[in-house]
């Protein structure tokens, strides 16, 4: 959160949680990467597409993700998902280009700019 | 935009991404059990329903629109969130929040909506992620 003194008031007792669910974000971000990378090689075989070491560890690190998800909603409430579901908008993007080389459009980066402006107003 | 996509595919499209935006509600009240107790693994299996069922329909409903449409609609599930999390479990929601929200829905909506390449769209090309947003 860049708000951070506000922040604190809003989301106070909550950080460890909403940490827990930012971090099943970042996770699953990672997993979706790892997929593409795997999608970008070419496969001998259809099932060979799916049954890799890398796409299986993907679909694990989701499957981890649904539980972090729920254990960080135990005690945060739903209404912020719309500030931290979204991190995923920004965190794909950025893994992109570390992983993949991808480029980041300038379209893009308006969006994230535009998305970090409404976090700072949800979090004050 | 909406001509591009038949009344009846645009519905179909918010009608997928309303049952998506259901897994949170129910990974909410999953997160509420007792872990691995029957009512927790109910409410899981749902969860994993949903994101099965959202899967299959999203595929379905890409066959009728461009992928970049689709995904400028997609982030609607985060109001959706809003609105269960108010509805479901009385939680207390501020304008700011409300004002927050609608900026983030803004700023997803210009990113994803130019053309769509890179991993956002995962191993299938057709951006099927596994979370709802």
């Amino acid at each position: 959160m860049r708000t951070q003194t506000e922040g604190e008031t809003m989301f106070a007792g909550l950080e460890k949680y909403i940490a827990v669910w930012i971090v099943s974000v970042l996770i699953s971000s990672i997993a979706q990467c790892m997929l593409k990378v795997e999608a970008n090689k070419s496969h001998e075989t259809r099932l060979k597409e799916y049954l890799n070491p890398m796409v299986i560890s993907a679909y694990a690190i989701f499957f981890l993700s649904t539980f972090l998800t729920m254990y960080a909603l135990k005690y945060v409430p739903l209404t912020y998902s719309p500030v931290i579901e979204p991190l995923s908008y920004i965190f794909v993007p950025v893994i992109g280009v570390l992983m993949l080389r991808e480029k980041i459009s300038k379209r893009r980066l308006a969006g994230m700019a535009v998305m970090l402006v409404g976090i700072v107003i949800f979090s004050m | 935009m909406v001509s591009e996509v038949s009344l009846k595919w645009f519905i179909a499209l918010h009608l997928s991404l309303l049952l998506n935006s259901l897994a949170g509600t129910a990974s909410k009240i999953a997160g509420r059990q007792k872990f691995l107790s029957f009512k927790f693994m109910l409410c899981y299996m749902v969860v994993l329903l949903i994101t099965f069922l959202f899967a299959l329909a999203w595929q379905q409903v890409l066959k009728h629109m461009s992928l970049t449409f689709a995904f400028t609609n997609k982030p609607i599930t985060i109001i959706w969130g809003l609105i269960w999390g108010v509805m479901v479990f009385h939680e207390h929601v501020t304008i700011k929040m409300i004002i927050g929200s609608a900026v983030i829905l803004l700023g997803i909506m210009i990113g994803v909506s130019g053309p769509a390449k890179g991993a956002d769209e995962n191993a299938d090309g057709r951006g099927n992620d596994v979370r709802g947003t």
